[in-house]
């Protein structure tokens, strides 16, 4: 997938938007994907989750007004479609889906795109026990290296605040892993 | 154990092959299915007779906004009865007041005041007949971690927390 810079998208959008979004989606696809499936768990949700995104995207871009990044306004919309998700998945679930285990028996696909050792099912049942907006912190800096100034410009979050919610999931995420 | 002493950041998420490479025309797929399926719902409600825009086969995608029009009058009418029924059920909700049980209606505004002084009353007094609260509580210190957590509890994110600092 190529990468394209977001003054030659938003270059290409005046004159033909179906190539800007080709470019856009080559663009930030995998990264939004990667997001996506660190909340949602399933490859069959996370794709869900992308499309929507996609779709909702292409439905409202003529009416973005570039005032933030095109990343940060992806990510905001990959973050509530990935939200909304998990909610109705858990409306419609007779069991609790507090563990990655029990999310991955819930789907279709089970644990056909999950391949993880005891270790990491582990580390990621302890981040599925974090809040949302913790969770979606940890995610952004343990997994993808994200400086606190862009996750700052994505999320709309203070640096500081930031700071002290990694700080704090990454006691949390220790103490739960001590305990089990 | 800290975290990144014992796991390493290996990634336990798979994808099927080439998912990455054919992303974005299954993308543009479904937005033209999705545009054809409004299209579809739009043509429903039009007046027969209109020549539909989408041609067949794969439709190029159109980035037109679609206005619906009301007819202004049939408009107009409807916002203006609307507001006259949600005025006149206001008034009568005012002028009778949202009366407690074995209140005589037709009362004003300013008799259910009466009630919630009545009320801050008892309450005051209920509390100043309490118990008095233990010295042992008030010496007591409370950590910021412990408060955190607490608020965490209670469904407050750390976020929220400092966001409000």
């Amino acid at each position: 997938m190529s990468h394209f810079t977001e003054d030659d998208i938003r270059a290409t959008l005046a004159t033909d938007a179906e190539k800007a979004f080709r470019m856009i989606i080559d663009t930030y696809g995998s990264k939004l994907y990667w997001h996506i499936r660190r909340l949602v768990i399933t490859h069959e949700d996370a794709d869900d989750a992308l499309q929507n995104t996609f779709i909702n995207a292409w439905k409202n871009i003529f009416s973005f007004r570039f005032d933030s990044s095109l990343l940060t306004w992806l990510w905001s919309i990959s973050t509530n479609e990935s939200l909304t998700l998990i909610r109705k998945r858990e409306r419609q679930s007779t069991v609790s889906l507090d563990d990655v285990e029990a999310v991955l028996s819930g789907s279709a696909e089970g644990s056909t795109w999950f391949d993880g050792d005891a270790a990491e099912v582990k580390l990621q049942n302890a981040i599925l026990r974090l809040p949302e907006k913790q969770r979606i912190v940890f995610n952004m800096k343990y997994f993808d290296d994200m400086t606190y100034e862009d996750m700052s410009s994505v999320t709309g979050t203070s640096v500081g605040a930031l700071k002290a919610s990694y700080h704090h999931a990454v006691k949390k995420i220790e103490h739960l892993l001590k305990d089990n | 154990m800290k975290l990144n002493d014992k796991i390493d950041k290996a990634n336990p998420f798979k994808v099927p092959e080439g998912y990455f490479d054919s992303l974005t025309d299954r993308t543009m797929a479904a937005i033209r299915e999705e545009e054809s399926r409004n299209e579809a719902g739009q043509l429903q409600g039009q007046v027969p007779g209109q020549a539909p825009e989408q041609a067949a086969g794969q439709a190029p995608l159109r980035k037109e906004k679609r206005i619906v029009t009301l007819r202004p009058f049939l408009a107009l009418a409807a916002a203006i009865i609307g507001f006259a029924v949600i005025a006149a059920v206001t008034v009568r909700l005012i002028g009778t007041g949202q009366a407690p049980a074995g209140y005589e209606p037709g009362s004003s505004l300013y008799a259910d005041l009466a009630f919630e002084e009545v009320d801050a009353f008892v309450i005051e007094n209920e509390l100043s007949a309490s118990e008095p609260v233990s010295a042992e509580m008030t010496e007591e210190e409370i950590s910021s971690e412990a408060i955190i957590d607490y608020l965490m509890t209670e469904g407050i994110e750390l976020i929220d927390i400092y966001e409000l600092l």
